[in-house]
């Protein structure tokens, strides 16, 4: 494999600011979710799953929670959003990485509202979710 | 001795009240009838009293005398109360005779709620027709014929009547009291007092026989007097040494009983030690759940999640880059090919690149736009590799599953045995806590402590024991040779005559008394489980029965046997009913082979009677004697409700009824109010069916009486 360029460190990431505030709850040791990055990245593949996007919402309502560099820590993350980006929108999207950080926003905000739902009113989330994450009925 | 009537004043509420008893012999039973605090119980403590005085009372709970008049008599002022009893006594000739014993006493109630008391005065009365003729030692002679020892015999209440039976009165002391109840009224007691005379007389005669037989003798007589002290002390010690180790025993067992209860709910260092293992075995599958969750949580931020859920769309990626690789788009080796021909001057197809020429400048073009793709095109080509080394290294949309399946498994497999273990550690640690721990530890020091003692306590009894044998030892020896130096000396043949006979004589009354109270209690025992039988009417030889027999044993114990040999705790397993059964059947299998005539006194006995039982019980306790059963006089203080079931047979066998009210039931219970101001308990001679402007109470219509007034002038 090649060394990967992450050419995505510089821009924002963003997570929908009610999505955050549950989000936040689910974060750190002994949560599902050791960082944010991991969260939104599970919520950017529900998106994908379902082939179902929403818009960031203005500035005052949505959280930076970290920039793309974050993603430099799992290079096969760079590999796959690429990857589903030119799967989605073809090669050309990968002239500006914007787009594609941008096209994987819209994805991730809709799978991280589907990711609060299944983790709401649960007592053990870790289990929850493990439980909700079935490939086969997903 | 058969009682004829009582005649009670100012007695606490009974200010002048007589009663009349039956002493027919055809009609032994007197009732006397009386709702709750009507007068029956005061009624029987007068009667105690008239007869024993304060001894015959209860004893006080607290540190007040108890106190024989009214609350409501006026303070300062003595109050004289008296008991005038009237009874017929027939002496061993056969003859019978009337007597009336008077007890009297002033009792002054002072304000401070003080009841100072003088001198009872007892007296007793030969009634003859040329007038009566007192007798002296009138308590004496009270004591002679119904003896205060045995009161329980002949005066007692439903619940008192147990202590014969009771486990609940220590054993020692039942035992005793059954003893002492056969001795007393089998004559053996006599006996044993001619025992103990006949030993002075020997024991007088035996030194008058060595003193006389010269200083040698005298000699042998003070040591033989020695050693029999010294034996006496001994046996004392061993006595006190037994109680002792009676008692220690007695306590050993009860502990070990109570410790061998606590430890039926389980052994506590073994509870302990399970709890540690539960608890130990809790947290490794608490750290295995965790483990669990923390592969859970490996797997959310893992590629293989990645690709089970957007396999697809990555596949969709990865089929684009494949067909721009088969497009020849990329890898975009044509940057360097045209910089080569550009270089060289000449096209691959031989055409002339050299500067100023078309072919070159359409190149140049060419290279300008290939060079502005080339990054793009370069990522796509690292990406299409970057895509197969994923795949290479086993990325697999399938993967994610068996993480997630084997995760969930190992997460339920953990959790499932916690909830086992959880179950067997909720279950022993609720054993631990009905152990009480503190106790168990101290019985357990106790049981320790007093085992060694109990091992001396045998030892220093065989210590004793082997002393007295020792002592009894040299004794013998002794009046062995003051027996021949008596004999060598030519004593007074006469006195040694005498000797001899007193201590033959003494020797056959101990036997006799040995003998005496063998058959005497068989004779009891018998007479007590037909009377038992009879009354709880049960089968010995049923086989499903539960009584076989009743007896007494040599201790002195009252045993009811069961089926397979075993015995029943007369406390615990046997009803209400049945103890007081026993109880009354052993009084009157007693009295019967004692052949005494006394009367019999027994305050609402049939409380927890009813049905069969209650029929057979009255039946048996009032029927007129048959055979060589001796006369005898059973007074019943009953209550309305002992009276139902029961009330043709009490009509059959009474000869005398009474009904006894206080006025203090006026207007609640009693219909009329025919006292003045203060309560006082008044007697009729209403029968069970009959009622008056006395003892008329409101609820007699439920019952069917018939006011007497009208029967009396129909």
């Amino acid at each position: 494999m090649t060394d990967i360029i992450n050419r995505y460190a510089s821009a924002d990431l963003y997570m929908p600011e009610n999505l955050h505030r549950v989000i936040r709850e689910h974060v750190g040791a002994n949560h599902p979710f050791p960082r944010y990055i991991d969260a939104w990245w599970i919520g950017f593949c529900l998106g994908v799953r379902h082939g179902k996007t929403r818009p960031l919402p203005a500035p005052d309502n949505r959280v930076k929670f970290m920039d793309g560099a974050v993603l430099s820590s799992d290079p096969w993350r760079i590999i796959h959003l690429e990857l589903i980006a030119v799967g989605l929108r073809g090669e050309e999207i990968l002239t500006t990485p914007r787009e594609v950080v941008q096209l994987a926003s819209a994805y991730a905000n809709f799978g991280l509202e589907v990711l609060v739902g299944a983790l709401a009113g649960q007592n053990e989330p870790t289990l929850a979710l493990m439980n909700f994450l079935d490939p086969a009925n997903i | 001795m058969l009682i004829r009537s009582a005649h009670i004043r100012n007695f606490k509420l009974m200010r002048d009240v007589t009663i009349g008893f039956s002493a027919d012999p055809a009609r032994p039973l007197s009732v006397i009838r009386g709702e709750n605090g009507s007068g029956k119980t005061t009624l029987l403590y007068a009667m105690l009293w008239g007869l024993y005085g304060m001894d015959g009372l209860p004893r006080p709970t607290n540190d007040k005398d108890l106190r024989l008049t009214s609350t409501y008599c006026p303070t300062g002022t003595p109050v004289l109360v008296e008991v005038e009893i009237i009874f017929d006594h027939t002496d061993d000739m056969g003859l019978t005779s009337q007597y009336r014993l008077r007890r009297m006493v002033f009792e002054t109630p002072l304000p401070d709620g003080r009841c100072p008391r003088g001198q009872d005065d007892v007296k007793l009365f030969l009634l003859a027709p040329e007038g009566d003729k007192p007798m002296v030692s009138a308590a004496a002679w009270v004591e002679h014929l119904i003896p205060h020892r045995l009161s329980d015999l002949f005066f007692t209440n439903g619940d008192d009547i147990q202590k014969f039976i009771s486990g609940r009165v220590h054993s020692h002391e039942r035992q005793d009291k059954v003893h002492q109840a056969i001795r007393e009224l089998l004559g053996i007691e006599q006996l044993t007092a001619a025992v103990g005379d006949l030993k002075y007389v020997f024991g007088n005669l035996k030194r008058r026989v060595s003193a006389e037989s010269g200083y040698d003798a005298q000699e042998l007589e003070d040591i033989c007097g020695d050693l029999r002290r010294q034996i006496a002390e001994q046996e004392n010690i061993r006595s006190v040494a037994e109680t002792r180790q009676k008692g220690m025993e007695t306590q050993q067992h009860e502990w070990e009983r109570e410790l061998h209860q606590l430890r039926g709910i389980g052994d506590l260092d073994e509870l302990n030690a399970r709890i540690t293992t539960l608890k130990s075995r809790m947290s490794e599958c608490r750290d295995r759940e965790q483990a669990a969750f923390g592969a859970m949580r490996t797997a959310f931020r893992g590629q293989p999640l990645s690709w089970a859920l957007a396999g697809a769309q990555l596949d969709q990626g990865r089929g684009k880059l494949e067909e721009l690789a088969h497009r020849g788009v990329i890898p975009n080796n044509s940057l360097q090919v045209l910089e080569d021909r550009l270089e060289e001057g000449e096209c691959i197809c031989g055409s002339d690149l050299h500067p100023g020429t078309d072919l070159r400048q359409h190149v140049e073009r060419l290279l300008a736009e290939q060079r502005e793709n080339s990054p793009v095109a370069q990522r796509l080509t690292e990406l299409r590799y970057d895509a197969r080394g994923l795949i290479a290294a086993g990325a697999d949309a399938g993967e994610f599953a068996a993480i997630r399946d084997a995760a969930l498994a190992a997460y339920t497999a953990a959790r499932d045995e916690q909830i086992s273990i959880g179950v067997e550690l909720k279950q022993a640690e609720a054993a631990r806590g009905r152990i009480d721990d503190s106790r168990v530890r101290t019985l357990t020091e106790e049981l320790a402590a007093v085992g060694p003692k109990i091992t001396d306590g045998i030892h220093e009894l065989g210590r004793i024991t082997e002393r007295i044998e020792k002592l009894g030892r040299e004794l013998e020896e002794n009046e062995k040779k003051l027996d021949q130096l008596v004999k060598k000396r030519q004593a007074n043949r006469d006195l040694i005559t005498r000797r001899d006979v007193a201590d033959d004589l003494r020797v056959l009354a101990e036997k006799v008394q040995g003998r005496l109270e063998g058959e005497y209690v068989a004779r009891v025992s018998a007479r007590l489980q037909e009377i038992f039988l009879s009354i709880v009417g049960a089968d010995p030889d049923a086989r499903l029965g539960v009584f076989r027999g009743v007896s007494i044993t040599e201790n002195f114990d009252i045993v009811v046997a069961s089926q397979n040999d075993t015995s029943l705790d007369t406390d615990y397993e046997l009803n209400g009913a049945s103890q007081r059964a026993l109880t009354l059947a052993f009084i009157w299998s007693l009295m019967e082979v004692a052949a005494i005539t006394a009367p019999r006194l027994i305050d609402t006995p049939l409380g927890m009677v009813s049905g069969g039982v209650k029929q057979r019980m009255v039946s048996t306790i009032t029927h007129p004697p048959t055979g060589d059963e001796p006369p005898y006089q059973v007074i019943l203080l009953l209550t309305r409700s002992e009276i139902m079931e029961v009330g043709d047979l009490l009509a059959r066998h009474a000869g005398a009824f009474v009904t006894i009210s206080c006025s203090k039931d006026y207007p609640a219970d009693l219909v009329y109010d025919w006292a003045g101001d203060e309560p006082v308990i008044r007697a009729c001679p209403c029968t069970h069916e009959q009622s008056c402007q006395i003892c008329a109470r409101h609820l007699d219509n439920a019952h069917g009486l018939a006011f007497r007034d009208s029967v009396t002038a129909t």
